[in-house]
Order: C-alpha cells, then sequence, then structure tokens
C-alpha cells in the first residue's frame, strides 16, 4: 500500500558559516557548516500542510543578511512554487516553536490554521516578565509574532495544543518536548501507513536536532559507537533535548534517516533532491501514492 | 488609522493619513542645514546608552502584553490578579517615567518622540487592566480593541529603530540560525 502523505524539505534562505558549536554542543574550535534554513511541506488526504513558516524577510531581512551572513532568502509564494503549490492553498502549519524564524512569516498563509503548545506561548510571556539580568531566556522573539498571533486567534486559525495530540490529521501527530530547545517546542510525526505504532513513519523534528550528527555522534570517547549529541542551543535542558531525542528516534524504529533535521545539509545525500532556479534544495523525503516527484 | 503596517519606509512615505494616524503627529524634520552637525557623537552616544534599555524594555513590555491578549483570547478570561500582569504594570510605570525624562539630541528628537507616543499608548492600555470585562465574548472584545493599540505601540517602536545606536526590535543573538561569526 502506498503511502498516505508526500513529504519534501524546502529550503528558503541559508547561512554559509555557521559556528559549529552551534549545531552540535560542545564542538568548540571546530570551524564552521552552512546552515540551510527551511520548512516542510506535506501534501496528502486532501490537505496541504507546513511544519513551521520561516521568517519575515521585509521586518529581518536587512539585519539578518548584514550582521549574521544569512542569504538568498525567497518567498513562500517562489518556494512552493517550485513544488506546485500557492501559500493560500495551505490549511494546517504546525508550528514546532515560536522563534522567529520558525513562527515569523504566518502572514503568507492567510488560510492556514495553526497548531502551537500552549507552553510555548505561556512561558515566552513569562519569560518577557523576568528582569533584564535574565534576558538569555527570552532572545529571538518578536513581538510582533506574539501580536500576529492573537490575529489569528481572534480569526479562530489558532489552536493552542497542551501536551501531545494524536491525529491532528489522520495519521500525523503533535508530540511535546517540554524544556528543551524551548519552552513548548514540539515535533511532528507522520504515521504514513495510518498505522499505530507505525512502520512507515517520518519525524519532522524541528530545531530539537539540527544535523544528523546530532543522533550519530562519535561514541568513540565514551567507548561505544554512537551516542546522542544536542544541539548548542536549549533554555531548557540537555538533558530534555536527549530524551526528545529518544523520543523521536524510538518513534521510527530507531531508523535515524526517518527523523529529519531541517537545518541538515546532508538531507542532499540521504533523500532525492534538487537545486532550484533560486539556488535553494528542495529534499524529497517520501512520495504519497500518485503523487508526482519534484525533484526528478 | 490604525498603523498596522510596521515598516519604516511606509510611516515616511508621503500618504494621505486618516484622522487620529500617528504619522500626522510625528514633529517635522529640523530643517536648520546645520542642526546634523550641531549634535556630537557624544551626544548621540549618551542618547544611546540611555534609551537602548528603554526601547528594549518597551519592546518586551508589548509582546508580553500581547501575549497576555493572547492566553484572553484563548482561555476567555482575563485575570487582573495574576502575576504576568501586575509585572508589565509595574514594567510601565518605570519605563514611561524614565523614556519621558530623556532629553534628545536633535537628530533623534523624531524617534524620540515616537518611544514617548508608543509608551503613552501602552500606558492607556495597562490602564485598563484594572477593569477587565467578564464573560468570554466581552473579554475578546475588550482583547481585540488592546492588540489593536498593541499595533499601534509596536509600529511606533519599529519606526524608532535604528541600528546604528543598537536599537533593533528582535534579539537576534540567542536565535537558532543566528551566530556572531
Amino acid at each position: 500500500m502506498g503511502a498516505d502523505y508526500s513529504v519534501w524539505v524546502l529550503e528558503y534562505s541559508y547561512v554559509t558559516k555557521y559556528h559549529k558549536s552551534g549545531v552540535i554542543y560542545g564542538a568548540h574550535n571546530q570551524g564552521y557548516v552552512k546552515l540551510p534554513y527551511c520548512y516542510v511541506l506535506i501534501k496528502g488526504n486532501g490537505h496541504t500542510a507546513m511544519v513551521d513558516v520561516g521568517y519575515n524577510n521585509k521586518e529581518y531581512g536587512a539585519t539578518l543578511s548584514n550582521r549574521f551572513g544569512v542569504e538568498n532568502w525567497h518567498s513562500p509564494k517562489d518556494v512552493l512554487a517550485e513544488c506546485g503549490v500557492k501559500p493560500e492553498e495551505v490549511d494546517t502549519v504546525f508550528i514546532t516553536h515560536a522563534h522567529f524564524d520558525h513562527l515569523g512569516n504566518i502572514e503568507d498563509f492567510p488560510n492556514a490554521t495553526f497548531y502551537i503548545q500552549e507552553r510555548e506561548l505561556s512561558k515566552w510571556i513569562w519569560a518577557m516578565s523576568l528582569p533584564d539580568r535574565m534576558r538569555w531566556l527570552m532572545g529571538a522573539v518578536d513581538p510582533a509574532d506574539i501580536l500576529r498571533t492573537v490575529d489569528l486567534a481572534r480569526q479562530g486559525r489558532l489552536v493552542a495544543v497542551d501536551g501531545d495530540r494524536e491525529n491532528v490529521l489522520p495519521g500525523i501527530d503533535l508530540h511535546a518536548a517540554f524544556d528543551s530547545h524551548t519552552y513548548g517546542s514540539q515535533w511532528v510525526h507522520v504515521r504514513n501507513d495510518g498505522q499505530q505504532p507505525s512502520k512507515d513513519s517520518w519525524v519532522l523534528a524541528g530545531d530539537l536536532v539540527y544535523v544528523f550528527e546530532n543522533m550519530e555522534f562519535d561514541g568513540s570517547a565514551v567507548g561505544i559507537e554512537k551516542m546522542y549529541n544536542p544541539v548548542g542551543l536549549a533554555v531548557g535542558s540537555q538533558q530534555n533535548l536527549l530524551f526528545a531525542t529518544e523520543a523521536m528516534m524510538k518513534s521510527v524504529q530507531y531508523e535515524m534517516r526517518r527523523v529529519i533535521p531541517v537545518h541538515e545539509e546532508r538531507l542532499r545525500d540521504t533523500f532525492p533532491s534538487r537545486i532550484t532556479k533560486n539556488e535553494l534544495r528542495i529534499s524529497e523525503i517520501c512520495l504519497a501514492a500518485g503523487h508526482q516527484s519534484m525533484v526528478k | 488609522m490604525v498603523l498596522a503596517s510596521t515598516h519604516q519606509q511606509e510611516l515616511e512615505t508621503p500618504l494621505v493619513h486618516l484622522a487620529g494616524c500617528d504619522a500626522l503627529d510625528v514633529p517635522p524634520e529640523d530643517t536648520d542645514p546645520l542642526s546634523d552637525i550641531s549634535v556630537t557623537q557624544d551626544e548621540l552616544i549618551a542618547y544611546a546608552l540611555a534609551v537602548r534599555p528603554l526601547y528594549d524594555g518597551l519592546g518586551r513590555l508589548i509582546g508580553q502584553l500581547a501575549g497576555l491578549c493572547l492566553l484572553a483570547q484563548i482561555r476567555g478570561r482575563f485575570d487582573p490578579d495574576f502575576e504576568a500582569v501586575t509585572t508589565p504594570l509595574e514594567r510601565a510605570r518605570e519605563c514611561a517615567d524614565m523614556i519621558r525624562s530623556i532629553n534628545p539630541p536633535k537628530s533623534a528628537v523624531r524617534r524620540h518622540w515616537a518611544l514617548c507616543r508608543a509608551m503613552s499608548i501602552v500606558g492607556d492600555v495597562t490602564d485598563q487592566f484594572s477593569n477587565p470585562k467578564s464573560g468570554p465574548a466581552q473579554v475578546r472584545d475588550q482583547v481585540s480593541a488592546w492588540t489593536d493599540q498593541l499595533k499601534r505601540a509596536n509600529a511606533l517602536v519599529r519606526w524608532a529603530a535604528d541600528a546604528s545606536l543598537g536599537l533593533n526590535p528582535v534579539d537576534f543573538n540567542q536565535a537558532c540560525c543566528c551566530c556572531n561569526g
């Protein structure tokens, strides 16, 4: 039986020189890696869904470009067009966490219902009430994004989820990873056979892992072959990041390539992909029955 | 007119504004050709040092109030005794006094005015916190009005941004995508 959903990882921008220690906790003085910025398109069962929506270039583009070397941003309209999709067709968006580069472009999806963990919202609000000396806990959140999220709620297009939720769309589950990368991060589990437990599923990990190496770090230093090593940034704890990694891996029977890190340049080595006319990569994670490949 | 747009250029582009639009009240530009060079770097730096923590604080305050609006919208109730509500009220009072006490150099008068106006709008919202409506529909109506006010304030804060003085609406340093490399 064919898969229910097609999944593509769509690059919309990138940083060519990103500190490796940001990607792998503790990888100090190990140089730089390219860090693609991506969101995920899911199509099937009559739905067009996204995991995260990127950032708003009008608001942040100049600063990100000049100060942080973020390059080659393209709009969802341009990026999704490579898969024959218009932003207006997206009916569901899963927000993995509220950083501006994941939540910052909600205005481009006027017909979508957005799912986010309520804790992600309430704890950011709490963090903003803390004194200045605690500012580290509240970086990367844009007040304007919160205002736009209020608008979503007013329009009845915001669903605040409390913990895990099964079958948000048929065969697609949300799993909370509290106090990890952020206060209320979540990951998306696409069960492509509709079964529970699934033997054909994919995890869209948000920023709970940045790259495959977070799941297959060289363990020779402690006498084992591979081990988990968390990402470099957590407002929660590295412990919670590791347990989130374990939960994601368990959900795909420890077949690592089924946990998709969206900042991973090596997706090109693992999945069919192509470079678009805008010099951005599309990686095709899986194809539903009857769907046309977007990378051939 | 509600300043729905947050883009600086849109405030500066000649437009026909509706009555009540904040853009109509922005102080005129100084036409004195010597005004720029009459402001020393030291004055600008002193201004930046004084205003930056307040600029950041005002942005966070708007974010926090927007978040409270969001929770009230989702939950259909607004609890004025909740600690997350009392903290921004105190912060708003402190921030308002301090922003108004700053004497900006000529070249920063318009941006400083925008911050004062934003603070005033925020104050109008927080003044209503002590008298919240009851009933989910009424709460949501009130949230709707507050949110529109906060958008006006946020638009003014963005207009007052100046990267050269370290006045940025978002702290990118801890973003997952950003580094200082």
